[in-house]
């Protein structure tokens, strides 16, 4: 026998009903039990733990590409998810740059979305602009950006045997 | 053909009908004849600077959208510009010169073993060299 159709898979409540939020927090943060809070008969927004979000997003990785810009100087950094790079004289200010980019970039992102949400290259990028936005320091923003993924030894950096 | 300034790049923006929109860069944004988007920016305090080549190729290519790099000089000039209708990839060589480098320099690739390398696998390499300094 099937669940009936107008039986929830997880908790929905009222707005009402949220503004005594505190239990409804344990259940959904604490306890990672989502809760979906709904206003009026078609909106509906759900709480949940920010780390349930990044488990979910975390196939969503992104790779940087380091280029040497030989005939300039310094290096580029380029995110290839979000077709957005930055420049340094050195590696570390290329870094130091593309952290700053991508933090206004995530900003600007939602500042847009009434326009983005139309655009499929822009929706692409939804995700991992999400995920991105989840990070709460400096230090989680790098781990996103150059983390397992770029040093994933998917290739050895060892020359082939001649 | 020569690389522009920020300022330029801004500029040729405005020219063509981008919205610029002001935050703590000039964000420019246009919506392509095939729905998908164009669009770049430009950090303060950096608009007298060139850009550098390899970023230059992604920004009139990745980002811009550009049929190709001239597109780019004629709507600063004024004129109507072609874009590609998808994201294009770069240049179309089997490697560009900086992966060549680091393959040859680097990691003492023969010129077999170059030419046996992807662009793709170049690149990775050349990201794994640097991961460790990244990841500080």
């Amino acid at each position: 026998m099937g669940t009936p159709e107008s039986q929830h898979m997880i908790r929905e409540v009222n707005l009402t009903t949220a503004r005594n939020l505190s239990p409804l927090y344990d259940e959904a943060v604490r306890d990672e039990h989502p809760v979906i809070i709904r206003r009026g008969r078609r909106e509906r927004g759900v709480l949940s733990s920010r780390e349930q979000q990044l488990r979910l997003l975390a196939p969503y990785e992104l790779l940087v590409d380091v280029i040497p810009e030989d005939e300039s100087g310094g290096y580029t950094l380029w995110v290839r998810e979000l077709d957005l790079g930055e420049h340094g004289v050195t590696l570390a200010e290329a870094r130091a740059a593309l952290l700053d980019s991508v933090r206004s970039y995530v900003r600007y992102f939602f500042l847009r979305w009434d326009l983005f949400q139309h655009l499929p290259d822009r929706v692409a990028q939804e995700p991992y602009v999400y995920r991105l936005s989840l990070a709460t320091d400096d230090h989680e923003l790098a781990e996103m950006l150059f983390g397992s993924r770029a040093t994933a030894p998917a290739l050895s950096s060892a020359p082939p045997a001649r | 053909m020569p690389r522009p300034r920020w300022e330029q790049v801004r500029r040729f923006c405005l020219l063509q009908g981008y919205t610029e929109t002001r935050t703590d860069h000039y964000y420019h944004d246009k919506v392509l004849p095939d729905g998908s988007s164009s669009g770049t920016k430009v950090s303060f305090g950096k608009e007298r600077q060139e850009v550098p080549p390899e970023l230059w190729t992604r920004v009139w290519s990745r980002q811009l959208r550009l049929r190709d790099e001239g597109e780019f000089w004629r709507g600063l000039a004024g004129a109507a510009v072609g874009f590609a209708s998808s994201p294009i990839s770069g240049p179309a060589t089997p490697l560009p010169a900086y992966l060549v480098r680091f393959l040859e320099h680097t990691l003492r690739y023969s010129d077999e073993q170059i030419a046996a390398t992807s662009r793709e696998q170049a690149q990775q390499l050349l990201n794994q060299h640097y991961a460790a300094e990244l990841q500080e």
